[in-house]
């Protein structure tokens, strides 16, 4: 039998060590063009995703108060009382309002004639508030706040209503204007998801343009962070994280249904 | 028997050929390619959808409007593009716009997907507009929303109206 002797002793020739650092630089540039290729697109479309899931629940959110509005029976039943400063002298804010002492901020709220919605303006939740707006049925003691709902610490005691911002939510802007003496009202809605981060808030991912560069909000790299997140302006800043934060904004009319 | 055992075990030690790693290396960029495209399909599909859902939001606006426009009296100008709300006086109000060809920053019926005025150069911006369309003796509005979706191409969105 022939032996195979000259194939064998070919294929055992191996390689040096110059080819073989030329092939592992070859083949790592390779790789990690394939893993930056992956790592952008799959950041892209996780930002995709997160701007269409905000995108959302702003309409899931201003389609519910049109709801409310078209079925309720007159105009003068729609109430819009903005959330107030209110200047408190203690250690801590009496329950119900939010904010750290001397200024404390009371819950805005929003009526129909069925229905009351109570919002926190620029609180995430749940690091700031348990809820930033929440829809409960319309109390029996009229449009004002229910001691119940007012306090967003005692969120284990609602019996009834819901969250309509979930968690890493933010309330941006909010109003319900009439549109003059016409059976019509305008929402104005803003909604903003951040995440990640310290503490997971990702307040460090918003910001507001125009503002100076060294100034708390500023959109250029390297600014401190946004303390007023109630500015109607705010947008995500354009850095590493921006997949984490997605901003949404609505202004639509809706008439009243029910004949005044 | 042993020198055939010997022979397999060293051809099994040969390695890949030059020509199977750039065919696995091609499979590889074909898996990849082809993850690339679709995700990036999806998400401009996403994009597309979004759009239609604001767009679809403005166009209920503008029926409202128009709703409470018509049913408060107000007769309805033939010439109408679109109607808007803007603060007179200190309170809102309900104003048509018949002037066409404003570019795009200064035309109240050319909006962003928030309701707001889009500036010169926004996209997608929303161009809004309402037609009455009369036969005999009955009316109807229809009105609709244009623009320029992510694949480049116009989409439209349009509602009827028609007043008891």
């Amino acid at each position: 039998m022939k032996q195979p002797k000259l194939i064998s002793g070919n294929n055992q020739s191996g390689f040096t060590i110059i080819e073989f650092l030329i092939s592992s630089v070859g083949f790592t540039a390779v790789l990690l063009i394939m893993t930056f290729g992956i790592i952008d697109f799959m950041v892209d479309y996780y930002k995709v995703t997160l701007s269409a899931t905000v995108q959302t629940s702003a309409t899931n959110i201003s389609t519910t108060i049109e709801r409310s509005i078209e079925l309720s029976s007159s105009q003068s039943s729609v109430e819009f009382i903005s959330p107030s400063l209110v200047t408190v002298h203690a250690h801590d804010c009496p329950a119900g309002y939010l904010g750290t002492p001397p200024n404390c901020t009371e819950p805005g709220y929003f009526c129909t004639s069925t229905e009351e919605f109570s919002f926190f303006l620029g609180e995430e939740v749940p690091y700031d508030s348990s809820y930033a707006l929440y829809q409960l049925p319309l109390p029996s003691s009229g449009c004002t706040p229910d001691p119940q709902y007012d306090s967003p610490a005692s969120s284990s005691a609602w019996t009834d209503g819901r969250s309509l911002l979930g968690n890493n939510y933010r309330l941006i802007n909010f109003n319900v204007q009439p549109v003059g003496s016409l059976p019509e009202e305008t929402i104005i809605l803003k909604i903003a998801y951040t995440s990640g981060g310290t503490n997971n808030t990702g307040d460090d991912l918003l910001c507001v343009p125009g503002q100076p560069a060294s100034s708390p909000g500023s959109c250029s790299p390297g600014s401190p962070n946004l303390t007023d997140f109630t500015n109607s302006s705010i947008v995500c800043k354009g850095q590493k994280g921006q997949q984490f934060c997605a901003v949404a904004a609505l202004q639509s009319s809706v008439g009243f249904l029910i004949s005044q | 028997m042993q020198l055939k055992k010997n022979l397999f075990t060293k051809l099994a030690q040969r390695g890949d050929t030059i020509i199977e790693v750039t065919i696995a290396i091609a499979v590889c960029g074909l898996v990849l390619g082809g993850s690339f495209y679709a995700i990036n399909h999806e998400s401009l599909e996403i994009e597309n959808q979004q759009e239609h859902n604001q767009a679809i939001k403005l166009v209920e606006s503008q029926l409202e409007d128009l709703r409470t426009y018509y049913i408060e009296g107000n007769t309805v100008n033939t010439n109408l593009i679109c109607l808007y709300t803007k603060t007179v006086s200190g309170t809102l109000a309900i104003v048509e716009d018949t002037t066409s060809g404003q570019p795009q920053g200064s035309n109240p019926c050319i909006l962003q997907g928030d309701g707001s005025l889009a500036p010169a150069g926004a996209e997608p911006a929303y161009s809004l507009s309402i037609n009455l369309i009369s036969s005999g003796s009955s009316t109807t509005f229809s009105a609709s929303v244009s623009w320029l979706n992510v694949y480049g191409t116009n989409s439209e969105v349009s509602l009827d109206f028609r007043p008891q």
